[in-house]
């Protein structure tokens, strides 16, 4: 799939989150969105999806190919009677990139400059940043602070107590991480914070009120529950997708989102380990920090208030968890990553093995192929070993080659049928009867057929060429009733007629006595 | 004259006040034991320091010998961190309790009102 498609089916989904998220974020526990985001971060990030009937471009495909199923019927009506002329016709487009996506290729370069440089100056800031931060944080002092001390205490204690039981082993293997930890102070720093994944460290700031040992309590809990969750490594993440889909405005507005929500989350856990009164108590404390912060800054102070007022909502509003809660959770989630997280199930099982780029690739092409006129002056050309088609505008498509399995359906060069969707012989059609008695004109072309006609279209064959249109009649991909023989006093000519209605001709020339056998041997079987 | 350091920086002032002069390397190792500093983190802070003028440097072996008392120091502001790169965002990069943005008063009351009210 295309760096495009993913951002775009992406962007559906986190569109679809952003409407739950803006009904739900107070009712719902928001291990919600955190499982959202992750989905939305894998459809972001995976070059390939999940192929589900229920997903929505699923939908949308069978409404798209039931399109295509009309145009081609539509087609077909065109040319009635050379109805199966048409059909390698359009196999020759189908598997070949269509002009539309010739022309995207040719025109990439520009487009595709503007995107890395995008990315490499986004990657740039980030890691500036990043490097410069990590650096600061790095002088920063080990505390002896007794709260602190305390509460390192009871985190080892805690882990003691761990029970050893199957289910815990990847609580355990976590909180194991989690006794590396070790809590510093800097005067660098204004707000309190965690970094570091393998040995995570938590920095407090310098600047707040060392005697309040609740809030203390609180943060050191609020940052754990940071180390717990990874969310060092998660906000990487966020960054990485945000680089590169720097170009999707709904990936700014999900790696805004998603920051906070990792905050939420974080908020959720403190408040949920303790009694009900926690949420007022844990609340007052984060504003009592914003308090004591903003004395040393009182430079500017504009600020993003619907943050904040979201946060404290949020953590006014949490709630023991009911059962009825969860199972619309769990529903949600479930209903959203396949609807809208999954890709369109592909038709048959050969389908199946396709990625989905090829898939989409098919979407493609079918839509632009136009329905030829009498205008459009298609002609056939053979050449070596694969049928080209040409149109009017000198694009030329080929058609790829089958081959008669066993089983004597087409196959493919890998040996995998051929698709079936057009051009399908029938068991009728797929039994040649060369037999040019049962022709009833038998005649020479008129001048001004001749004249009409290409000149490439009446050369004279090479015995190879020859065998290859044989074959061709043989495998069903050209109609035996679009073939005529004609025999002249020059010869015999092999009369091919194309969807307009258009006679080509071509004869056998320059062949030795034993190869022209082969023609002969056809006509008698 | 009165030069802003950092606590950082005051560490590394420390040890020079404590023990006379050192090169970089004792520094370092001295740090290590002390606050847990990898090499390259006390090298940072101590270019630092000769940047702001507290620490001369001479050959050989990067000796360090501090060029102003305690007595002349003070305690810089904490400043803000990234903030002219990502509009003073920190918070969107690591971990951090509270966002990058101040509140203010009023907005902080409104806040506080707003828990009660939800109680």
């Amino acid at each position: 799939m295309s760096l495009l498609h993913q951002s775009i089916a992406g962007g559906v989904l986190i569109a679809v989150i952003l409407v739950i998220r803006s009904f739900t974020i107070y009712r719902l526990p928001k291990a919600v969105f955190k499982v959202l985001w992750i989905v939305a971060a894998a459809r972001l990030l995976l070059p390939f999806s999940i192929p589900s009937r229920f997903s929505l471009y699923s939908f949308i495909r069978k409404l798209a190919d039931s399109d295509t199923e009309k145009l081609v019927s539509s087609v077909s009506q065109n040319n009635t009677g050379i109805k199966p002329q048409y059909a390698p016709l359009l196999q020759g487009i189908f598997p070949a990139v269509s002009g539309s996506a010739a022309k995207e290729e040719s025109f990439l370069s520009l487009p595709q400059i503007c995107y890395l440089a995008g990315l490499c100056l986004l990657a740039a800031c980030f890691l500036v940043s990043y490097i410069r931060c990590q650096q600061k944080f790095r002088e920063a002092i080990p505390t002896k602070h007794s709260a602190v001390q305390e509460w390192l205490k009871e985190i080892a204690a805690g882990l003691q107590k761990v029970p050893v039981s199957r289910r815990r082993i990847i609580d355990r293997c976590l909180k194991k991480r989690a006794s590396k930890i070790s809590v510093r102070v800097s005067d660098q720093i204004s707000a309190p914070l965690t970094y570091g994944t393998i040995f995570p460290v938590i920095l407090l700031p310098k600047r707040m009120d060392w005697n309040d040992g609740r809030t203390i309590q609180y943060i050191l809990d609020h940052e754990y529950n940071h180390i717990l969750h990874f969310d060092a490594l998660n906000k990487i993440i966020l960054a990485v997708i945000l680089c590169i889909h720097w170009f999707n405005p709904i990936v700014w507005v999900m790696y805004f989102l998603a920051n906070r929500d990792i905050e939420l989350y974080c908020d959720e856990a403190v408040v949920r380990k303790g009694k009900k009164e926690t949420r007022e108590s844990y609340a007052l404390a984060l504003l009592h920090m914003e308090e004591v912060r903003k004395l040393s800054f009182s430079l500017y102070s504009y600020f993003s208030k619907n943050k904040m007022e979201e946060r404290i909502v949020a953590i006014m509003k949490i709630k023991k968890n009911s059962i009825l809660s969860l199972t619309f959770a769990a529903a949600l989630v479930a209903g959203t990553t396949t609807l809208f997280a999954t890709s369109a199930l592909a038709e048959d099982s050969t389908e199946k093995k396709l990625s989905k780029q090829e898939s989409n690739q098919n979407e493609i092409t079918v839509s632009p192929t136009p329905a030829p006129t009498e205008k459009d002056n298609e002609k056939y050309k053979f050449e070596n070993d694969t049928e080209s088609y040409m149109l009017s505008n000198n694009q030329i498509y080929t058609a790829p080659r089958y081959v008669m399995g066993e089983d004597g359906l087409k196959r493919d060069s890998e040996g995998n049928p051929a698709d079936q969707t057009f051009a399908s012989p029938t068991e009728k059609d797929r039994t040649y009867d060369f037999e040019p008695g049962e022709e009833e004109e038998l005649r020479f072309p008129t001048h001004s057929e001749i004249e009409d006609l290409d000149v490439t279209a009446h050369n004279h064959w090479t015995e190879e060429k020859l065998k290859q249109v044989i074959e061709d009649i043989e495998s069903g991909k050209i109609k035996d009733s679009l073939v005529k023989v004609i025999n002249t006093d020059d010869g015999e000519y092999l009369e091919l007629t194309d969807q307009n209605g258009n006679k080509m001709y071509g004869t056998f020339i320059a062949c030795p006595e034993e190869e022209s056998d082969y023609y002969l041997k056809e006509q008698e079987n | 004259m009165s030069i802003k350091l950092f606590d950082s920086e005051l560490k590394v002032m420390d040890v020079l006040w404590r023990e006379g002069d050192r090169t970089a390397k004792q520094i370092s190792d001295i740090l290590k034991g002390e606050i847990g500093w990898n090499m390259n983190t006390t090298y940072t802070v101590i270019k630092k320091c000769i940047a702001k003028g507290a620490i001369q440097r001479s050959e050989p072996n990067f000796m360090c010998s501090a060029r102003i008392a305690k007595e002349e120091v003070q305690a810089a502001e904490a400043e803000e961190l990234i903030g002219k790169l990502f509009g003073g965002s920190p918070d969107l990069l690591f971990a951090s309790l509270l966002g990058s943005k101040k509140l203010s008063d009023e907005q902080i009351a409104r806040l506080r009102q707003m828990i009660t009210d939800l109680k």
